[in-house]
């Protein structure tokens, strides 16, 4: 596995940065030499930093006519042999869906940021918001798989930035880093260091680039200009890419080989953090900035005597239902404090069990308070 | 205040404490009521909003009026004596920095970095230094020794206070 | 074709996808001549179309790189290609319908950002693929799939809103004059700028017998009897009222 230690292109030691400052820089950092965007609130920092940034760094801006041509000059740039990024937020995301798809389909490592403003449509743009939970896994059309990961402060913005790069460059996925106007904007000391691992696509000369023996694996990936007449298509491929647009086996083999190469290597992807669950008779199961709000929330409440914990939820796709389970058993209940009308609490539920679930939903364009949290536990007592 | 914010926080990370900023963005933060909270700890903040300020510092009647009263009892609340008019006899912490600015400074902009040292100056928080440094490298060349003067008249009144 | 183009071609394609009487294996042997004469290094040039007809000219034809997009992406896509590796010729090869209306965006806004990219539109007036609907490119009152009492619409000027939007070579050939086309082709794939090749290639499945053009051989000489060049107009005669007029536009 051809992941490689090197020195952080970008200062190390303790900064003071905003959450999309650090995205841009964890993509740096990553060792992204494309961006492809278009300006939409409350992401655009983050296309700004990359315009200044890529080409003094070797790499390649362009400021597109819209999101679709912006993740379309990704899928292209990445099939050149850059890793390659956009960031957007809800709006754009949408018009973004369809090349998605392609991007799954093709199996091309594009990282999105997507930094969440409160929709639907225009929305409130500048107010916060975590409503594209399922968007970014169900957005386009037909069945196909994605790395989502939700960081709850500006070191995450930084380091998931990292780690979306190196899990879709492993698994020839879309990665999206689930971010929110709340920690996009958001100025925070992180402590950046002095060297990172990243991930560099694994490329074997002649391999199949489309397919390969195990029904789950993830074959070589080629660029551009290597000599290997790549056949690209977003129509029902073969493993060399050969258009197979007739016959049962072609498609049904790529769709699920397309789903198992993640699915089956959740326990790989998929990361959490616990606070208190040893003892916790009810857990909050939180992700993003509402985490955050719900540790000072169970902080606050391990004061006032109950037995409350965090499960923190940093990988949002695929999604960890065992690990659900798993704290279920310990449980007698969960509550599910969101910046939507529940979108995880579902998730949640289908994995729960018997145990019973409380949504705290909240879709008012601020962020969900501890105190919010607090009275929704008080009343679980 | 947005620049003020910044600063601040900044100040504080580069002389090691830990630091969380949030600002009004978008059409707010272009001219209407803009606010900048900062949040600062010794060690790792786990919620980074302001939840009971310490410390407030009203720049219009507006600010005073919404967030005085929400201040932590034993805080204080900064206010500019020309705009505002204070309702709670114990806020005494008044001068009027946006008229200073025009007055000593000819610059309306230097209100923001006066304000900055009179925090720093009645806290104690933040190492003159520091902020200092930290000043020069997030306002434009040209206006650093304009700047740093009015940090330093900031410094100058704070101190009093806190000595008060 | 001439068996020396053969080694373009993937060996594992045997035949074209093309229906009888199409313009666009005409237009695939000029693109491949045209690659021929400038000796184009095979091993960095990226071909990359969009969705219809035309997009299977090089995908999966020709053994070079393709990349096959989605509708009316394929210049967008081009563009980050050639961004992420300016040492590669990038040649986007797609139709009116693909180019023009569902890409129209992306063709006006690549045009204006001046990247080099050598786009070639495949112009048969008509959605193919999909069975023969009205497209932009369309002649005003032609009867279509979704035009049945004739297209209310003018089409659009493939060569003015290309040129309008800042291409610096931008040129009009048709397969009825080959000879013309593999120069325009050649030009705009040597030029480092962003160039246009609009190429007329007729569609007798969909367009001609739609619109009275029984056969293939009538839709040719109907399309040779429009195309013309402006040193080839005879002042005394004047030209059909629907003439299309051949060339290169750069001032």
């Amino acid at each position: 596995m051809p992941l490689t230690t090197v020195t952080n292109p970008v200062k190390a030691g303790s900064r003071y940065l905003s959450g999309n400052d650090a995205a841009a820089e964890g993509a740096i950092a990553a060792g992204c030499r494309f961006y492809g965007g278009y300006p939409i609130t409350p992401s655009s920092e983050i296309m700004e930093y990359m315009s200044r940034e890529m080409v003094p760094r070797g790499g390649a801006f362009l400021q597109m006519e819209d999101e679709i041509a912006s993740i379309s000059s990704v899928v292209g740039a990445s099939w050149s042999g850059a890793k390659a990024m956009t960031a957007t937020s809800g709006p754009g995301l949408s018009l973004m869906q369809e090349c998605l798809g392609y991007a799954a389909f093709t199996e091309t490592p594009v990282v999105v940021v997507d930094v969440q403003r409160a929709g639907p449509c225009t929305g409130q743009a500048t107010k916060v918001g975590a409503g594209d939970i399922m968007a970014v896994k169900w957005g386009s059309h037909g069945d196909y798989q994605v790395v989502a990961l939700s960081p709850w402060s500006v070191q995450e913005m930084f380091s998931l930035t990292v780690e979306a790069f190196n899990l879709s460059e492993r698994l020839r996925v879309p990665a999206f880093l689930l971010a929110e106007e709340a920690t996009g904007h958001l100025r925070e000391r992180v402590d950046l260091p002095e060297t990172i691992e990243i991930y560099n696509r694994d490329y074997t000369p002649g391999q199949p680039v489309f397919g390969c023996a195990e029904a789950d694996g993830i074959p070589s990936m080629p660029c551009f200009g290597a000599g290997e007449k790549l056949m690209v298509t977003g129509s029902t491929h073969d493993q060399w890419g050969f258009r197979k647009t007739e016959g049962p086996e072609f498609h049904d083999r790529l769709v699920r080989r397309l789903s198992r190469k993640v699915l089956d290597r959740k326990a790989e992807i998929c990361r959490h953090e616990g606070y208190y669950l040893d003892d916790a008779e009810v857990v909050v199961v939180a992700y993003g900035f509402t985490a955050r709000s719900a540790l000072r929330a169970v902080r606050q409440a391990r004061q006032d005597g109950m037995a409350v914990g965090l499960l923190r939820l940093i990988t949002i796709w695929p999604f960890d239902g065992e690990l659900i389970s798993r704290v279920a058993q310990g449980a007698r209940g969960f509550l599910v404090p969101e910046m939507n009308l529940g979108q995880v609490d579902g998730l949640v539920r289908s994995a729960a069990g018997d145990t019973p679930v409380k949504s705290l939903t909240q879709v008012n364009g601020s962020t969900i308070s501890p105190a919010s949290i607090l009275a929704a536990l008080g009343e679980m007592r | 205040m947005v620049l003020a914010g910044v600063l601040l926080g900044q100040a504080a990370v580069d002389q090691g404490l830990y630091a969380a900023g949030s600002n009004s963005y978008g059409a707010q933060a272009r001219g209407s009521a803009a606010r900048a909270d900062l949040v600062l700890d010794q060690q790792e903040i786990d919620y980074p909003h302001v939840e009971l300020p310490d410390l407030l510092v009203a720049m219009s009647q507006g600010a005073y009026d919404t967030y005085a009263s929400g201040v932590a009892p034993g805080g204080k609340v900064l206010f500019d004596s020309g705009l505002v008019e204070p309702k709670a006899p114990h806020d005494r912490y008044g001068a009027k920095v946006t008229a200073m600015s025009l007055e000593e400074f000819k610059n309306r902009q230097v209100a923001n970095v006066i304000w900055v040292g009179l925090v720093a100056g009645v806290t104690g928080w933040f190492q003159t230094e520091v902020l200092e440094r930290t000043l020069v490298n997030l306002v434009p060349e040209r206006f650093a020794e304009l700047n740093k003067a009015a940090l330093a008249r900031g410094l100058e009144l704070g101190r009093a206070w806190g000595g008060a | 074709m001439a068996r020396s183009m053969e080694k373009y071609l993937r060996p594992e394609v045997k035949t074209t996808p093309f229906c009888p009487g199409c313009g666009h294996g005409v237009l695939m042997g000029a693109l491949l001549r045209a690659m021929d004469q400038l000796q184009l290094d095979m091993e960095k040039t990226v071909f990359v179309s969009g969705i219809g007809c035309a997009a299977w000219i090089p995908s999966p034809n020709f053994a070079a790189d393709t990349l096959h997009t989605l509708h009316g992406r394929a210049v967008a896509f081009a563009s980050g290609v050639k961004a992420a590796n300016p040492d590669l010729k990038v040649i986007v090869i797609s139709g009116d319908g693909d180019l023009t209306s569902i890409g129209g965006n992306h063709l006006i806004h690549a045009a204006r950002r001046n990247q080099e990219l050598t786009v070639i539109c495949a112009n048969n007036m008509i959605y193919g693929m999909t069975g023969g609907q009205m497209a932009p490119t369309t002649p005003q009152g032609h009867l279509t799939a979704t035009s049945v009492q004739g297209n209310p619409y003018r089409a659009f000027d493939l060569v003015k809103l290309v040129k309008g939007a800042g291409a610096p070579y931008v040129a009009r050939g048709s397969v009825v004059r080959p000879y013309d086309l593999i120069g325009y082709l050649k030009k705009a794939i040597a030029s480092p700028d962003f160039a246009f090749v609009e190429v007329l290639s007729p569609c007798p499945t969909q367009y001609g017998r739609r619109n009275k053009l029984d056969s293939p051989g009538a839709m040719y000489d109907r399309l040779g009897q429009l195309c013309r060049t402006e040193a080839g107009n005879d002042p005394a005669c004047f030209p059909p009222e629907d003439a299309l007029l051949l060339g290169e536009f750069n001032d």
